[in-house]
């Protein structure tokens, strides 16, 4: 995978899934803050266009029917995902992409429903948590992005738990824990740290007048700095 | 009454159209509210008896739901003209012009009779049902609001009201992706038998694109698209048209279940077909199903149509005609398409994996025939359908008795305790938003989340760098309307005009839902037609006309009616979003002051405090000095300029103490006033009163330009935890928690 | 041929929609109620003489119905 060292030439390529409603958000986002050239992909495609990176939105695809995100990763596209995963594609899974790329298995564990059985949307504070993203994007220990969700409670087995914060892949801990997620967590990343998935919603963070911060650029920037100039070997 | 099973409609159908006239048949009649001589207008209007699904048709179109009988003679008396109307009342949706070619689409409607039934899927589908009117228009919602009555929190039922409206509501805004910004609620024991769920829906749309559904070209095709038709919500349309006795409770075969999912499909492909410019018409399958949307379609271009009802998408089995034209089922359209354009149509509709059926075509004349199983069931003349529903100059009484206050407490005791009850009463709505998703669309800049008015950016696709941004407020002080409806509605008006202007705007455009009782109840017809009489006068006052609305009548159990609660929801324009001004601040530092009419004025026993505290006047609402509201309002709007000013809001329920708590829930400051005494001034409320949080001083040239009004500076706001209140102190825990734990059951 | 799968959270797993629930019930006074649990229910038909139809739903069970991180299932056949 070649290093990319200006996000401004990145190409990404967007998934819609019939449901998918933050979609235009992340494209607004990524148009106007990045310049980034954005491709929408309809689920139902085989075939991925020439993309350097993928953004799967959040949403309630399928209606969150059978389970959240259950019935979009036996969508046609995910085949193709799955395979240039394994060739090192950089992807991020945003609150029911996060999901998505769970029920994948492209990353582990489960989300369920929050601990307090409602839907929760507020301005959630975030511990960095990653020791290894040391990228000049990072230069907050704690930032505050938007949630939205229902189904956000992070859920693995203590072995798993453990072997994420062991081998760094934790992103983000919740502070406070909004929802009950095990150990806090609230995004990780897969172990060559191209594939990322966050319940938090970056693309919602990027003007202050909106979200009192800009801390989704952060986030980005993160993401396509390390994700993308990360080791393949990894 | 009897009770029409489903299984007998078939059986009653056969034998009405043999000459029959079953006692099912007088009851269906009774039932669907019929009278005699509208039974026997209907039938010199078509010349003969109808048959079983042509009476269906009449019943639905010609309820007090879908033909405003009782209360369209009065709505005529609304201004709804004027330099921002781009499209008046009798659409799907009203619209004004923001700037430019860019316009803002909105109406509220009301689901109050299947919400009390089924909460959750009632709540849900009047959001499913007011986006649609919008969306159908062309308009790509932006922002949601709910405005909320309920009855006492320990009423029977009353929490699982009040948590399934919640959700429902919640559930269904998520998924369609459309952020709930706004809204209110309150509790009252004259809700307890019916509740109120009023939804409004806010779209953008450019002026060239607004469409309206017209159902022309002969040979034209008629088209079926969403959702499979089943039972749901069959007699809907009557039944909103209905009090409700303690028997009604058990009714939950009238519900329609809403399908969010479905709804945002439909949306999708709605925008698609209209930007593509597919369709030659389009309508929603609301209220009243099938039968509204063919019929007033037609009507609109002066043509026929010819539908088969064996075409159809169904899921129930067996389903008559009678019942396939009645369903309420949701999330479906009727659309009109020429020959020429149906594969392009029909492309766009498999993409987003839309069900969809050719059900019939447009014929020339002015007839709607509609057959099933080869039997002409219906043959109509549309115009008797849609136009000559009856108006009806209901009586009125000539004066209204004023129900008595009956405050449970004999005298306010002490600040803080009346503080506390104030606040634990109207506080927090924290419970409720943080189940609503009001950041999804990334235009919200103001919401629920701090009290005042919503305010939304309208840059990106349709104001491009453009810092203008969209003001939207909603209100209703039944209080005040159930004391005087004509200025009780007049105060709801003002008091969304005053949240726009708090905020830095200007309004635009009303909308309203007119909550009302029995209108066969002659001092119930009075409230009605003394509101739209306030209302209209507040619109005229302020030039901002009504543009689209909605009626709710026969809200009454047992005899027992609501409060005359007419829901106003107002849209306005900010010209710089940099400039707005939020109702709760995030400092705790600063001065405060209020500015208030000249001649001080203030009420208690028109005011949230007389509910539950004894007062010694006679309730009576002062006349609306409107050269005083105008001048504060122009006065809190100019202030948006100052950028020492943290925070404006203006004073509603509970008065000036009440506004200043909740103007600082956020850092849970402590105050020091000692520029506002006695019950009145703390308490009372008002017309035209703001408080307004600044860190520094207001020059005195500001207020040397109030005639009517005056600007005070009553005290400072501080990091300590007490409020001294002229010579009374007490810790501001207290206070503070009465507001956040003002939504609890426990 | 008629099979049910059930599909159900693990025990370990905190169902916050059963506690709900059951704290709504215990509030409306079903206060013996030792154990409440919430469970999705599939009917699925095949046409008489199906080939392999045991493996068939146990497969749509496994890779569809249930997400095994979180979930589990049981098959029951109803009839043949």
């Amino acid at each position: 995978m070649q290093k990319i060292t200006s996000i401004g030439r990145t190409r990404v390529g967007l998934i819609q899934f019939p449901g998918s409603n933050c979609d235009e958000d992340c494209v607004v986002a990524l148009n106007r803050h990045f310049g980034l050239e954005v491709t929408k992909i309809w689920h139902r495609q085989t075939k991925l266009p020439a993309v350097d990176a993928i953004v799967i939105p959040g949403g309630f695809s399928f209606g969150d029917y059978l389970r959240c995100g259950g019935l979009a990763a036996l969508s046609p596209i995910m085949d193709e995902i799955r395979a240039v995963a394994q060739k090192g594609m950089p992807i991020i899974g945003i609150c029911n992409g996060f999901q998505i790329l769970v029920e994948t298995h492209l990353l582990e564990g489960a989300l369920l429903p929050n601990a307090h059985g409602r839907f929760v949307c507020q301005r959630q504070g975030l511990v960095w948590s990653m020791k290894s993203m040391n990228s000049g994007a990072n230069t907050k220990a704690t930032i505050s992005l938007p949630i939205a969700h229902g189904e956000g409670r992070f859920h693995a087995d203590p072995h798993t738990v453990e072997k994420l914060k062991e081998e760094d892949r934790v992103l983000f801990t919740y502070a406070p824990n909004p929802n009950g997620s095990v150990g806090d967590i609230a995004g990780i990343c897969d172990k060559s740290g191209r594939i990322w998935g966050m319940m938090p919603h970056p693309e919602r963070a990027m003007e202050e007048i909106t979200s009192g911060n800009e801390d989704g650029q952060l986030v980005w920037k993160a993401f396509f700095e390390h994700a993308m100039g990360g080791d393949a070997n990894k | 009454m009897s009770k029409i099973t489903f299984r007998d409609v078939t059986s009653i159908a056969k034998a009405f159209d043999a000459g029959l006239m079953p006692d099912e048949i007088k009851a269906l009649l009774k039932r669907h509210k019929i009278t005699d001589d509208e039974y026997q207008k209907l039938e010199s209007s078509i010349g003969r008896k109808p048959t079983m699904a042509e009476l269906g048709v009449f019943s639905a179109m010609w309820s007090e739901h879908c033909s405003y009988k009782s209360s369209r003679v009065h709505l005529r008396r609304f201004p709804t003209t004027g330099k921002h109307v781009v499209v008046g009342p009798g659409e799907n949706a009203g619209v004004v012009r923001l700037e430019g070619d860019v316009c803002l689409a909105f109406k509220m409607e009301s689901h109050n009779h299947p919400s009390f039934i089924e909460p959750y899927q009632g709540a849900a589908t009047g959001v499913g049902g007011i986006l649609r009117d919008v969306f159908c228009m062309g308009a790509r919602p932006i922002a949601n609001l709910n405005c909320l009555r309920f009855g006492k929190r320990t009423a029977d039922r009353m929490r699982f009201l009040f948590e399934n409206v919640v959700k429902g509501i919640g559930d269904y805004g998520n998924c369609i992706g459309v952020p709930t910004v706004g809204g209110n609620v309150s509790f009252d024991d004259r809700y307890n038998g019916n509740i109120l769920v009023n939804a409004m829906t806010v779209g953008m749309i450019r002026e060239n694109e607004i469409f309206k559904g017209f159902a022309s070209g002969v040979g034209n095709y008629l088209v079926y698209a969403g959702s499979a038709t089943g039972r749901d919500g069959v007699h809907g349309a009557t039944m909103a048209s209905d009090s409700f006795s303690s028997s009604s409770a058990g009714s939950k075969t009238t519900i329609q279940v809403g399908d969010p999912f479905a709804e945002k499909l439909l949306l999708e492909a709605t925008l698609e077909l209209l930007r593509k410019n597919l369709v030659v018409g389009l309508q929603d399958m609301g209220a009243a199903g099938l039968t509204s949307s063919s019929f007033e379609m037609a009507a609109r271009a002066e043509s026929g149509l010819y539908v088969e009802l064996d075409r159809i998408p169904v899921r129930a089995k067996g389903l008559n005609a009678y019942e396939m034209l009645l369903s309420e089922s949701q999330e479906r359209m009727l659309l009109v398409v020429t020959p020429e354009k149906w594969p392009a149509a029909q492309a766009v509709l498999s993409h987003w994996e839309i069900d969809f059926a050719v059900i019939g075509e447009v014929t020339n004349g002015n007839r709607v025939k509609i057959a099933h199983k080869g039997v002409l069931e219906v043959d109509l003349p549309v115009a008797p359908v849609v136009d000559s529903a009856p108006k009806y100059e209901r009586p009125m009484s000539s004066a209204r008795k004023v129900p008595a206050l009956k405050p449970d407490l004999p005298k306010s005791e002490s600040v803080e305790k009346t503080l506390f009850t104030l606040l634990a009463d109207n506080g927090s709505m924290k419970w409720i938003t943080d189940q609503f998703d009001q950041d999804i669309g990334i235009r919200t800049v103001l919401s629920s989340r701090q009290g005042g008015a919503a305010v939304l950016k309208a840059d990106g696709e349709w104001l491009g760098n453009s810092k203008i941004g969209v003001v939207i407020s909603t209100a209703c002080d039944e209080l005040k309307c159930d004391i005087d409806p004509f200025k009780g509605s007049e105060h709801s008006v003002l008091k969304c005009a005053r949240m726009i202007s708090a905020a830095g705007g200007e309004p635009l455009g009303v909308t309203d839902c007119l909550n009302f009782g029995n209108p066969m109840n002659p001092e119930v017809m009075r409230e009605i037609s003394d509101s739209i009489d306030g209302i209209a006068q507040a619109c005229r006052k302020l030039e901002v006309p009504v543009v689209s609305g909605n009626v709710s009548l026969y809200n009454e159990t047992d005899g027992i009616s609501i409060r005359p609660t007419p829901m106003i929801g107002m849209v306005g324009k900010i010209g710089d979003i940099s400039q707005r001004k939020p109702a709760t601040i995030s400092a705790s530092n600063g001065s405060v002051y209020i500015l208030t009419p000249s001649t001080p004025s203030a009420k208690l026993n028109t005011a949230a405090y007389g509910k539950f505290f004894a007062t010694t006047q006679s309730p009576k609402i002062n006349d609306v000095d409107y050269a005083q509201e105008l001048e504060a309002m122009d006065f809190v709007r100019s202030l948006s300029k100052e950028s020492s000013v943290l925070g404006v809001r203006d004073v509603g329920r509970g008065g000036p103490l009440a506004t200043l708590a909740k103007m600082l829930v956020s850092t849970e400051a402590g105050v020091e006033i000692s520029g506002l005494s006695g019950d009145e001034g703390l308490f009372g409320e008002n017309q035209g009163t703001y408080v307004i949080i600044c860190s520094g001083d207001i020059s005195k040239e500001y207020q040397a330009k109030l005639k009517h009004s005056k600007l005070q500076h009553v005290g400072r706001i501080n990091e300590s935890k007490t409020w001294r209140v002229g010579n009374e102190e007490f810790p501001s825990s207290s206070i503070y928690r009465a507001f956040n734990t003002s939504l609890d059951f426990t | 041929m008629k099979y049910e799968v059930v599909v159900s959270f693990k025990p370990e797993v905190l169902d916050t929609q059963a506690r709900a629930i059951k704290t709504t019930l215990d509030r409306l006074g079903y206060k013996s109620l030792s154990e409440f649990k919430v469970a999705k229910r599939f009917e699925l038909e095949f046409p008489k003489g199906t080939k392999d139809a045991d493996d068939l739903v146990a497969s749509i069970a496994d890779k569809v119905l249930a997400n095994p991180v979180s979930e589990q299932y049981r098959i029951q056949k109803l009839e043949e």
